[in-house]
């Protein structure tokens, strides 16, 4: 009966957090929604993944959220879009998969206790390995994402490109044009911006 | 053994080196990430060397460790070679072509990535383990679409891009779940298919979650975005592997599950057919070069899907070889197709992204001041096409063929309608040969700088290749051969 | 009804919602928390998976490396609507995504 009471407010949290208007507001019935599947891996007996559920999914992630939410600003509430027959549909076809295959569960099997350590690191070792090399990818990814440039000089910079010339010919008769604005010129010199200075005219 | 782990581990190995020692400001940097990234490849082809002569000789390779196991069969070996080949050409080709822009360790270190996670995945022999590298390669490939990122159009790609990525890898994983539930296990040999809907409704989400980066309908939306926007060589080497690492992994978990393959098989036909109709009405109203590449890829990807298909449903052993050998002459002149269209971008002037703003008008007599390159890039055109002596004929003629030797009349109906639409392609790539070799007066382009030899390297080695594989098609069979043996076992 | 049919049954619910929810974002981090929801409900799905089938711990082995794949998802989502928000200014996906041809 706690189970059944749990997963209710599980998907009604879940639903609040995808509807709600305000970012910051999803993200704290994000949080909640973690929080309640890490009681409910608890009380499947899954301890050691409940903790780092509530730790990471719950606590981490949403730091991290509101983290961004603040570097980005108080975006204002986005448009309540309502799709009530999408909900709907989605509903049915949750309840229809549901019904398939609810009744093909295999009868369920005795627990052996193992210890996660174990399991984790030994049986399932090369899933770490694997997973040691994403997380690298991961940090790769978010430093080269985030890497501070003169991104801004060359937006600009590629805006004046782009209005100057439709045609990439004339790339040499508007280097010019570009190392004459006074903010870019400095910029120019210090952002490597290829090798524009080196083309023939 | 020892072979197979120095190629799954080097490239996974290299990569932080290659971000350690060429970064910018570091004191000790004398090496530029380009030559590092270059040299950390000649211990990888020293390693598929070889393995692949280990495979010669039958040998087994296996790497065990815990209830996992990385084994190398001839599926693997196809996308192996083809991941190793295009991603040294397109480290050269991306020398001149990223030059001056931040953060080149960061590409180089994870396109490095990118190669170990596609051995590594394609070598997997337990589904989860599969679905981490094919995490891992998704990660690695956002850094690599998004690195012209000072451009908006280049962000709101890969944001594109990630959004249906991550929601379709968050599908398969739940489907790999329901694959735990029914059978206890992870170990792909160790699986029994049965008729349960458990494993239905896995089977669909398998088909659903892979088909978003093997964009087949209706996850493709992100792909022409994608290829446009990302670095030309980057968007050669995720047509030509990366996609097609996603079907392999697809087939792989599609064969624990199939029971009817007639239905299976249809079902994939039926998707591949619906995508090669996409990616050749859309590429009709194109007028980006980069965005006609795109669309034909999506077309490219719906030939080796119907070829599968038709293999898995009826058993052909021709069907799947065929398939296999479109996979691998695809990614080669898809690549070359790429690069060429990247240098001659190069050359007048689009550099930091502007590629993907170059049309086919911008083409106009450039056959007269880079005819080396221009005549390659008309030899990929017309391969894609399917016009011989290339090697794009050679693989969609028996495709064409493996359909029509089934006895079912759907299939060879739908081939008739396979080959109308390869006659279509034509249509759209004729104008970007017409324009090349245009006599009219233009521009002037006799003032154009040379494409760097680094950039007509790679596009020539991979012409010379394409115009090989076409003469002589019986070149491929050492590796096609193991493949489709290998894909019928799968599915047998 | 034993517990793990309603796990199972309130796990598609939840990835059900997470599906609702990627279908109507209109705001890139919106779309984050909707992929956010699915990926706890494929964990929930992977842990009882488990349980039911007798491994609890593999179950919780896997999850562990969902979690870590699916955070480092979750980072590199925010940082590129960081660096879209300071390139464009806005998070609206229909303003980000404009479709072409």
């Amino acid at each position: 009966m706690l189970t059944a009471i749990l997963i209710i407010l599980t998907v009604f949290c879940a639903l609040l957090a995808v509807v709600s208007t305000r970012l910051l507001h999803a993200t704290l019935w994000l949080a909640a929604t973690s929080a309640l599947v890490g009681i409910l891996l608890y009380q499947l007996g899954a301890w050691e993944i409940a903790v780092i559920e509530l730790s990471v999914g719950a606590g981490l992630v949403t730091v991290l959220m509101v983290f961004a939410i603040t570097m980005i600003g108080d975006p204002p509430p986005t448009p309540h879009v309502s799709r009530r027959t999408l909900l709907i549909f989605v509903i049915l076809a949750m309840t229809l998969i549901v019904g398939m295959t609810v009744n093909s569960l295999p009868a369920p099997v005795d627990v052996i206790t193992e210890p996660l350590g174990a399991v984790l690191w030994q049986v399932r070792g090369l899933d770490m390995a694997a997973q040691i090399v994403l997380i690298f990818a991961g940090v790769l990814g978010v430093l080269g994402l985030l890497s501070v440039s003169d991104d801004i000089v060359r937006v600009r910079v590629n805006r004046i490109e782009h209005q100057a010339s439709t045609t990439p010919l004339s790339s040499a008769t508007h280097t010019t044009q570009t190392s004459d604005a006074p903010e870019l010129s400095d910029s120019m010199q210090s952002a490597p911006s290829g090798r524009l200075e080196k083309e023939p005219v | 053994m020892t072979w197979l782990a120095g190629l799954i581990g080097l490239p996974c190995v290299t990569s932080p080196l290659v971000f350690a020692f060429g970064h910018r400001q570091n004191a000790l940097q004398r090496v530029q990430a380009r030559d590092l990234a270059l040299l950390m490849l000649v211990p990888i082809w020293l390693a598929l060397f070889f393995v692949m002569r280990a495979f010669a000789a039958s040998e087994v390779l296996e790497i065990e460790y815990g209830a996992i196991s990385l084994r190398l069969d001839g599926i693997g070996l196809v996308i192996i070679v083809l991941a190793v080949l295009l991603t040294t050409l397109v480290t050269i080709f991306s020398r001149e072509d990223l030059i001056g822009t931040v953060g080149e360790e960061k590409f180089y270190a994870s396109l490095l990535l990118m190669l170990g996670t596609v051995i590594g995945l394609v070598c997997a022999n337990d589904l989860f383990n599969m679905w981490v590298w094919f995490e891992g390669m998704a990660i690695s490939s956002y850094l690599l679409v998004a690195y012209h990122r000072q451009r908006e159009d280049a962000l709101g790609a890969s944001t594109k891009y990630f959004i249906q990525t991550v929601s379709g890898s968050i599908l398969v994983l739940f489907g790999i779940a329901l694959v735990l539930m029914h059978n206890g296990t992870l170990d792909l040999d160790e699986m029994t298919a049965s008729a349960s809907p458990l494993l239905i409704v896995a089977g669909a989400l398998f088909v659903l979650g892979f088909g978003v980066k093997l964009a087949l309908f209706p996850n493709y939306t992100w792909l022409p975005d994608s290829y446009c926007e990302a670095p030309t060589g980057v968007s050669a080497l995720l047509s030509g592997v990366v996609t097609m690492t996603g079907l392999i992994a697809m087939m792989r978990a599609l064969a624990i599950i199939i029971v009817t393959p007639a239905a299976w098989g249809g079902l994939l036909m039926a998707l591949g057919m619906i995508n090669i109709a996409a990616g050749t009405m859309l590429a009709f109203s194109q007028t980006k070069v980069k965005r006609i590449l795109a669309y034909s890829s999506i077309g490219h990807i719906g030939y080796v899907v119907l070829a599968i298909g038709i293999g898995i449903s009826a058993g052909s052993m021709m069907g799947l070889r065929s398939g296999m050998l479109h996979l691998f002459i695809h990614g080669l002149m898809k690549a070359l197709a790429f690069l060429a269209l990247g240098g001659l971008a190069y050359a007048t002037g689009c550099r930091n992204g502007a590629s993907a703003d170059f049309t086919v008008e911008d083409l106009k007599g450039l056959a007269q001041r880079y005819p080396g390159v221009a005549l390659s890039l008309a030899a990929a055109c017309l391969s894609l096409v399917g016009v011989p002596p290339f090697g794009g004929f050679v693989s969609k003629f028996q495709i064409l063929l493996a359909g029509v030797q089934q006895p079912s009349g759907w299939i060879v109906l739908l081939i008739v309608v396979a080959a109308l639409f390869t006659v279509a392609a034509l249509a759209y790539f004729l104008p970007i040969v017409n324009t090349l070799y245009d006599m009219q007066p233009g521009p002037s382009r006799e003032a154009l700088p040379n494409i760097p030899l680094s950039m007509r390297l790679p596009i020539f080695i991979l012409a010379i290749a394409l115009v090989v594989v076409g003469l002589w098609p019986g070149l491929l069979d050492s590796i096609i051969e193991p493949a489709s043996a290998a894909l019928l076992t799968l599915f047998g | 009804m034993p517990s793990v049919h309603m796990l199972f049954i309130g796990a598609w619910f939840v990835l059900g919602t997470g599906l609702y929810g990627l279908m109507i974002a209109r705001n890139v981090l919106k779309a984050v928390i909707a992929l956010q929801i699915m990926v706890k409900a494929a964990m929930l799905m992977l842990v009882v998976a488990g349980a039911q089938t007798g491994q609890l711990a593999l179950g919780q082995s896997l999850a562990i490396t969902v979690i870590a794949a699916d955070t480092m998802a979750v980072v590199i989502g925010l940082a590129m609507a960081v660096r879209l928000s300071a390139s464009m200014g806005t998070l609206d996906l229909e303003e980000i995504i404009e479709p072409e041809g």
